[in-house]
């Protein structure tokens, strides 16, 4: 089977590469990949800026597909389950954070297409604990897409406790930024979502999907809208979803006095906005 | 996932006059994907409407340099035919 490989490290070093089509071991199953979403990380790690991952590697962690081959003693899968596969291929099991659920925080986390192959190629083997089987009503184009969906939510929900009315704030509209939105909108939130003149389609889409307003802060004075909107008290959240140190002034700045700011772990990215 | 680049400069002093919650984030879990696989479910979030371009893998170079670029949203790629 044929996939994009990351050769080595640095810029570059990428090639589509033939190797053996691989087989489930025990508790394993084989997932036929439809389609993979290309990520800011799968981007960093081609041009040699991310600072982990294993080598030679294909990339790709964002994907669904159809279950393929199942491995001994797997229970509960079968061949032909549609699924969206988490990018978790294993965790320790054994330490504080895997105790707790956290596995997300395991130091011994195989992640596809970052510690082992990944999605851009025809199968990915993993653990059958990480397939989610799709409603019949949902396309794998769209199942593509629970991975950033799913760290929206665990930001959102399960970090910021995200509650039914809040004003939320996001920064940023990406796909971290515009799922951070819909995750908000989903939960009874009032979403306004900030960019620049570049990101005007994607603003335009924040309208679409229902956001309650969207400020181009180069155009429009985005402290004035968070005033009026909020009666001078100032939103509930803030979703930091961009690089740079302008957007976290513009975060710390617009949430209100016990609300909550949240943010990935970005330092600056090439979305850099002064 | 978390992404590259230099440490920013941003004063903190606001997080505790304002006595505001700061959280990280850091990928997902089991608990977030049943809840993810649930909004998609019950037509809450539209994730289709997020894909911008859909290419063959053998097109790879044009999603990546879109996406360097920042054109278009979420590129998504199909693999190869399986024979």
């Amino acid at each position: 089977m044929k996939g994009l490989l990351k050769t080595a490290k640095g810029p570059g070093n990428m090639a589509i590469q033939d190797v053996d089509e691989p087989s489930p071991g025990p508790g394993q199953v084989r997932v036929r990949v439809k389609w993979a979403g290309i990520c800011g990380t799968d981007v960093h790690i081609a041009l040699g800026e991310y600072f982990y991952y294993f080598l030679p590697v294909f990339l790709g962690h964002e994907f669904a597909g159809e279950v393929d081959e199942i491995g001994e003693g797997v229970e509960g899968v079968s061949v032909g389950d549609r699924v969206a596969v988490e990018p978790t291929k294993s965790a320790c099991g054994k330490c504080l954070h895997c105790g707790q659920g956290n596995y997300n925080r395991c130091e011994e986390r195989d992640i596809a297409g970052v510690v082992s192959h990944g999605a851009f190629t025809n199968y990915v083997i993993t653990r059958s604990a990480s397939l989610h089987k799709l409603p019949d009503s949902v396309s794998f184009k769209a199942a593509a897409l629970t991975e950033p969906l799913a760290v929206c939510v665990h930001g959102l929900c399960e970090q910021c406790r995200l509650s039914e009315g809040d004003t939320v704030l996001v920064v940023g509209p990406g796909t971290i930024g515009l799922c951070c939105a819909q995750v908000a909108m989903a939960h009874g939130a009032r979403v306004i979502v900030a960019g620049t003149s570049r990101d005007r389609s994607q603003l335009a889409l924040a309208e679409r999907l229902g956001a309650f307003q969207t400020v181009n802060v180069e155009e429009d004075d985005l402290e004035k809208s968070v005033s009026e909107l909020t009666s001078g008290v100032g939103v509930d959240m803030a979703v930091e979803a961009v690089g740079g140190a302008a957007p976290s002034r513009v975060c710390l700045e617009a949430v209100r006095k016990g609300g909550r700011y949240f943010r990935w772990g970005s330092r600056v990215s090439r979305w850099r906005w002064t | 996932m978390g992404l590259p680049g230099e440490p920013v400069a941003v004063d903190l002093t606001l997080l505790a006059w304002k006595e505001i919650w700061f959280a990280g984030t850091f990928g997902q879990k089991y608990s977030a994907w049943k809840a993810a696989i649930g909004l998609l479910e019950a037509g809450k979030v539209d994730m289709e409407a997020m894909v911008s371009d859909v290419l063959p893998l053998a097109d790879w170079e044009a999603g990546f340099g879109m996406m360097e670029r920042g054109e278009g949203l979420k590129v998504l790629l199909e693999p190869y035919p399986v024979h």
